[in-house]
């Protein structure tokens, strides 16, 4: 597929791919510093379902919290308007391209487990960086390679070319897609994320999860995913779609320069977390 | 000193072998990277420590 055609491919991605409507609504109101608690409760409350997966995330043990939350209203108290914002987007994304039980030439519950084992070794980065919250880390690794799962649904022929070439060759997935698409998952997950109106950071982290650098200033953000998923993919931890894993950017790994001991540390730390998060998803 | 392998100890080797075997070629395009190959040691050696801790696979 010629890069010529990107503008047009993409633009149908737009049209196809859209974000339920109460994950929108939520999306909409909390980007209004003005609305209340009220507002994000009754706009969750319209989809009864996702209420109670709402409630089963917030009391999993990846949060630990001692006495259980029952209701919306008392999860937006705990947990904030942000992180219940997030668990809405985990939630309704998970569920808009769930594994379904078919054999399929992507491995989407490997792409899963892979994206929340980013998700946790996120959380874990961001601590040791010292950045203020760190569940909005959750988010920034579950859903960073977005466009993958986006280009396995919508141009699902164009991407098992992709899956096919990485088999055949034996290379990262990232240059199977610009051999083959020419463009890759970052960018196309980035202007999905766009098209929903999801919060800069989070679009910017999805867009240079590769490229830390360019994220400008949300480098630092950019850079703690860009390592979680090369930790995950050492320790294997899902599946990320290749049997390959990509060099650490030096301005990201400067920020952690960890040694050997640590980086054990870390690994054990990340499969300790993964385990207590099995609930958090139904992968 | 037993200088004898007993067959759960050959096990627990053939698998960490398969696990250095697979990290290898996970990392066979970035081995000139000085970061990189400090990732691969200690993904070894966690991988190592891992299968040692848990014992023969009795699959």
């Amino acid at each position: 597929m010629a890069r010529t055609n990107l503008k047009k491919q993409l633009s149908k991605i737009s049209d196809l791919a859209t974000l339920p409507v109460v994950a929108n609504n939520v999306i909409q109101i909390t980007n209004n510093p003005k609305s209340s608690a009220l507002e994000v409760a009754k706009a969750i409350s319209q989809d009864a379902a996702l209420t109670s997966r709402i409630l089963k995330m917030a009391n999993s043990a990846m949060y630990g919290f001692p006495q259980k939350i029952t209701t919306i209203n008392h999860a937006i108290v705990i947990l904030g308007f942000a992180n219940i914002r997030n668990l809405v987007l985990a939630a309704s994304i998970y569920d808009m391209f769930a594994p379904n039980g078919q054999p399929q030439l992507f491995d989407r519950v490997g792409f899963w487990e892979h994206s929340l084992a980013c998700g946790i070794t996120s959380k874990l980065l961001a601590k040791r960086l010292g950045i203020k919250n760190i569940e909005e880390a959750f988010i920034w690794g579950l859903l960073h390679d977005l466009g993958k799962i986006v280009l396995d649904t919508y141009f699902h022929t164009d991407f098992a070319g992709v899956i096919k070439l990485v088999e055949e060759k034996n290379i990262l997935i990232r240059d199977a897609e610009m051999e083959v698409l020419g463009y890759d998952h970052a960018e196309v997950g980035g202007i999905v994320a766009g098209n929903w109106n999801l919060p800069q950071t989070l679009i910017k982290v999805i867009r240079f999860h590769h490229a830390p650098p360019q994220a400008n200033e949300s480098m630092r953000l950019a850079a703690i995913v860009h390592m979680a998923d090369i930790f995950c993919r050492a320790i294997d931890l899902g599946n990320g779609g290749d049997r390959k894993i990509p060099c650490m950017h030096p301005e990201a790994w400067e920020l952690l320069d960890l040694d050997k001991e640590s980086i054990k540390a870390l690994f054990t730390e990340m499969e300790q977390e993964v385990i207590k998060s099995q609930a958090f998803l139904p992968i | 000193m037993n200088d004898k392998t007993s067959p759960a100890s050959e096990s627990t080797a053939e698998s960490a072998d398969t696990i250095i075997a697979g990290l290898e070629q996970i990392f066979s395009d970035v081995k000139d990277d000085a970061v990189m190959t400090l990732l691969l040691a200690a993904a070894k050696e966690y991988h190592l420590q891992k299968a040692e801790s848990h014992g023969p696979d009795e699959s």
